[in-house]
């Protein structure tokens, strides 16, 4: 399969322009060159014939002149021996030349010899020398052959010529004489035309043996050199020619020779192959430079045509690549595209658009397939958009190239969508429309302002509403001139409930106590939760009548503290309250918030489960505490704080055995603060950290200098609050406090109240047994005023039961408080414990106390909490 | 000015042309003249043919006629009517010996023009004028 793809994407390959460019170029080089090589080869051929042709011809026609010349001579020869021998007369030539039957003297010497070889006359000027001694001469004497006899002679001068002679007859052939012509040998290749015969061409007269009489080359006439006579029989025969090099010069020719009829000759005609190849030759050359060129221009243009069609090849490519990119890119897209085309009027103005393509996401806004919207017009499939402002908008965009976007609420029916978020871009000849449907976003956006100005647990509005509810119906109330209430609600013991029985119960019960108030409000009405258990309520339109208001808020309570039912537990839910009025307690929601949080803390403060409204002594009483809080903060700081003892009494013997340290503070206005106002406000700011720990190390401390000052050693209690018992750092800060004052442990008391056991009793243990593990006692305070369990009593570590002073005050008259102390004292001895008895004030509760075997005692009577210094003397 | 030149030119040489009395030819440029003693032409420029009569090889008259007229050596007229001759493509003019006759020959035919010594010349024949180019 795969070598079917890769040759099919080759075949396509090679289709390219690109290649098939080259390729026909490369086919055309062969043509050329073929062609050339071929067209060399004919014409080398034609050539070979011309030269050929040339030299039969030229033979022929030489053989033509010379026949002609010859015959002249001949017939020259044969007036003048017939004219002698007729006339035996001197004369003889003078006559004959006078008659024009003699060949022009310029050229031809004729002469007549006598028997003895004496001149008898002749047509030259100059005188005749005899010709006995001449070898042709005495040839003729000897014998009388018919024709004329032909020889090279060489004169006297030097100068050479041919000779034609015949011999004279007298009477019964008796030799009379000789009679000759002479004729320069040049005369015979005179008719050599370089023309023709080109400069290294020869033109020749052979004698019987083949020897030149005469040859020319060029302007050269010589005499001698060797050629192959023909055969006889040649003579009537087609002239070959024949390539062959010369001897006598070197030279290659075409040549031919042929024999003449009647004369022991023959004539050899030669064309010189360089000379006749030479035009062949430049033929060749040009042919060659034009293939050349040809080839040249044909590479250089098919290597341009190649790179362009590759260009286009690749920017086709690019282009299908980018197509088929955006092709993909917008089918993935999560946004629906439209391409739209404009379509314009005569004006130029557009008038409407032609959706030219859309992806499927666009044809999925329409519901309807892909096919049945392209080609259609805007104006036609979505009337509206002439309406909205959405086809003013596309022509804006394809008008100016500037890109606009725009959300809006869907008024469109052919679209399925609430909310839609379209861009428009501007292209040539139209615009590219994204269409994106954002209803999901539009819903979630409302959701997430719906949770952010409400609460996730309750539903109800949360603190961002809660100004703007306020001024909304301080605004209503103004118009109406009734006030507006704003009420702080905080859950008492809600801590608790969460803590006992869990966070989704807790959970629950917000949600119910929402609901329960809700049922109470009217429209106009708001109910906020401001987290944890914490709610303020605003109530619009409110008559000023504190009755009414003071029954609407009666309700709200009745309705909270109705009885729940959470998991089979019986719930009972109550809630401290603060009002504050518009427009008397506050004109804005800042201020109305205050006060009413403010008379919300005095509600706590009176004990819960009630409603307080705002008066300006609240502020006062708020003030006054946050002084004190502030106070405290520096209290530390400033020394301000102080330690008194009271002693613990051993009652039997009524001696000393131990103090507890009971701390003081010296404000710099308000002179002794008691430990019970500031203690719970150091609890509730955690100022009891830092507090209590400087408490344990100063009771440490005195304890250690007194016993350092010689005193007898005895045990200090210190008392500690639930929030720094529960603190990790407790263990901590009272082994510092040892180490650092160097008291034994033994010496140190740690007071804790049967409430703090009882909240978290395995934690309680688990820190009273480290406290134990470093020798350190411990002693339960206000013993019976919290819920115990006993058995877990079992488990505490403890050496002391302290009575609280609420049983010790009735002794010994109540008979219920005897009862109790008396339960407590025994249950103390049973399970080895100290008991001490504390607020001793009379001298009855004292007695009683010793009858009923209660060791130990604290109390006014006894000692009241005093200076170390005074501690001494007691 | 022409006619000053070429009789100068007449006058300084040793031969000159003559045409019979009976020839209506009286002038003739050097080119008329060298063609018809090199076989160019068979007719006077007015048409009538026209045979030119040579002297003998050697002759003072011939070596003059040639060196002046026509501007050519012996050796150079022969080989021009050497190939001439040989291709039979024509024939040099008639010889016509002794030198005395060639005024006679001449006198009778207007055809002949030749050439004689200047001072030969006589009323029985013209002198033909050759201009000089």
């Amino acid at each position: 399969m795969r070598h079917a793809s890769s040759i099919h994407k080759l075949a396509s390959r090679a289709q390219e322009p690109y290649v098939l460019f080259p390729a026909f170029a490369v086919l055309l080089l062969i043509v050329i060159w073929v062609g050339c090589l071929y067209v060399i080869r004919v014409e080398q051929a034609a050539a070979e014939k011309k030269a050929s042709d040339s030299a039969i011809d030229l033979v022929e026609t030489y053989e033509a002149q010379m026949i002609r010349n010859l015959g002249r001579i001949d017939q020259a020869l044969g007036t003048v021996k017939y004219a002698y021998e007729t006339s035996h007369s001197p004369g003889t030539l003078t006559i004959l030349k006078e008659r024009r039957l003699l060949p022009p003297s310029i050229l031809f010497t004729i002469a007549i010899y006598d028997q003895h070889g004496n001149p008898v006359g002749g047509t030259s000027a100059a005188p005749l020398a005899p010709i006995s001694g001449q070898p042709y001469f005495r040839n003729h004497l000897a014998a009388d052959v018919p024709g004329p006899t032909v020889q090279r002679v060489n004169l006297a001068d030097g100068k050479i010529k041919l000779l034609f002679s015949r011999r004279l007859n007298g009477e019964n052939g008796k030799f009379l004489g000789v009679a000759q012509i002479s004729v320069d040998p040049a005369y015979f290749t005179s008719g050599y035309e370089m023309a023709r015969l080109g400069k290294r061409g020869v033109l020749g007269l052979l004698d019987k043996d083949g020897i030149f009489l005469v040859r020319q080359t060029g302007d050269t006439v010589s005499v001698g050199g060797h050629a192959h006579p023909p055969s006889e029989a040649s003579r009537l025969e087609k002239t070959s020619i024949v390539l062959e090099t010369h001897e006598w010069d070197g030279e290659q020719r075409y040549a031919g020779v042929r024999p003449l009829f009647g004369f022991p000759l023959s004539v050899l005609v030669g064309l010189s192959k360089t000379e006749q190849f030479d035009e062949f030759h430049a033929s060749e050359r040009a042919y060659f430079y034009w293939a050349m060129l040809a080839s040249f221009i044909l590479v250089a243009m098919a290597a341009i045509l190649s790179r362009y069609a590759w260009q286009l090849s690749e920017t086709r490519r690019r282009t299908r690549k980018d197509q088929e990119t955006f092709y993909a890119a917008s089918e993935a897209s999560m946004d629906a595209m439209f391409v739209l085309r404009s379509v314009f009027d005569g004006g130029g103005h557009i008038v409407d658009f032609t959706l030219e393509s859309a992806n499927n996401r666009a044809a999925g806004l329409f519901r309807i397939p892909k096919e049945a919207i392209i080609g259609r017009k805007v104006g036609d499939m979505l009337p509206q958009v002439h309406e909205n402002g959405i086809f003013k908008d596309l022509v804006d965009v394809s008008t100016t190239g500037e890109a606009r976007e725009h959300e809006w609420k869907n008024d469109l029916p052919m679209l399925r969508a609430a909310w839609l978020h379209r861009q428009v871009v501007a292209v040539e000849d139209g615009v590219i429309v994204i269409l994106r449907d954002i209803s999901e976003r539009k819903r979630a956006e409302a959701r997430i302002v719906h949770m952010a100005h409400h609460d996730a647990l309750t539903g109800l509005p949360n603190r961002s509403l809660l100004e703007d509810r306020i001024q909304q119906a301080i605004l209503v109330s103004q118009r109406s001139g009734q006030s507006v209430m704003v009420a702080f609600m905080d859950l008492d013991n809600f801590k608790f409930i969460n803590d006992c029985l869990g966070h989704a119960a807790g959970d629950e019960l917000l949600k119910a106590v929402a609901k329960r108030i809700q049922k109470n409000l009217r429209q106009t009405d708001t109910i906020v939760r401001l987290g944890g258990d914490e709610f303020v309520i605003v109530l619009s339109s409110q008559q000023e009548h504190s009755d009414a208001l003071a029954a609407t808020f009666s309700k709200i309570r009745a309705a909270i503290s109705e009885p729940l039912f959470l998991a089979e537990n019986k719930i009972e839910v109550t809630a401290s309250m603060g009002v504050a009025v518009y427009p008397n307690d506050g004109m804005d929601s800042g201020t109305l918030l205050m006060h009413a949080d403010a008379a919300m803390y005095q509600a706590k403060a009176l004990g819960r489960n009630n409603c307080q409204f705002f008066t300006p002594e609240i502020n006062g009483r708020i003030r006054e505490k946050m002084a004190l809080q502030d106070g405290l903060r520096v209290a530390l700081g400033r020394e301000e704080f102080t330690l008194m003892y009271q002693p613990q009494v051993d009652i039997r013997l009524g001696r000393i055995v131990g103090v507890e340290a009971l701390i003081r503070w010296r404000h710099p206005l308000r002179g002794m603060v008691s430990s019970h106002d500031f203690i719970a406000l150091a609890e509730e700011t955690g100022l009891i950290g830092p507090i209590g720990e400087w408490v344990l190390h100063t009771a440490c401390r005195q304890n250690k200098a007194w016993q350092d000052a010689g005193l007898p050693a005895i045990t200090i209690a210190v008392n500690v609050s639930p929030r720094q018992f529960k603190d990790n750092s407790l263990l901590a800060h009272v082994e510092r406090a040892l180490k650092e004052t160097g008291l034994e442990a033994r010496h140190l008391c740690i007071e804790v109240t049967e409430s703090m056991l009882m909240q978290n009793p395995a934690r309680a243990i688990a820190t009273m047994e480290a406290l134990q593990a470093m020798g350190v006692t411990l002693s339960i305070d206000d013993f019976g005023t919290g819920y115990s369990n006993l058995s877990a009593l079992k488990s505490f570590p403890i050496s002391t039961l302290k009575i609280d002073q609420s049983f010790i005050g009735g002794l010994p008259s109540s008979e219920d408080d005897c009862a109790i102390a008396k339960t407590i004292i025994a249950l103390g001895r049973q399970m080895n414990m100290r008991i001490l008895a504390e607020g001793i004030e009379t001298t009855g509760q004292l007695a009683f106390l010793r009858e009923n075997g209660c060791n130990e005692g604290q109390g006014f009577l006894l000692c009241p909490p005093s200076p170390p210094r005074r501690l001494r003397t007691c | 000015m022409l006619m000053a030149a070429a009789c100068q030119f007449a006058m300084a040489q040793d031969v000159v042309l003559v045409v019979s009395r009976k020839c209506s030819v009286s002038s003739l440029t050097q080119e008329q003249v060298a063609d018809i003693f090199l076989g160019k032409t068979s007719t006077f420029p007015n048409g009538a043919s026209v045979i030119p009569i040579d002297q003998q090889e050697g002759t003072g008259e011939r070596e003059a006629f040639y060196h002046h007229f026509i501007g050519k050596t012996e050796a150079q007229v022969r080989t021009y009517w050497s190939k001439i001759v040989f291709t039979g493509k024509g024939y040099p003019p008639i010889e016509v010996v002794p030198p005395e006759r060639v005024k006679r020959v001449i006198r009778d035919n207007p055809n002949y023009i030749g050439y004689i010594k200047r001072r030969d010349v006589d009323a029985s024949v013209k002198v033909v004028v050759v201009l000089h180019p």
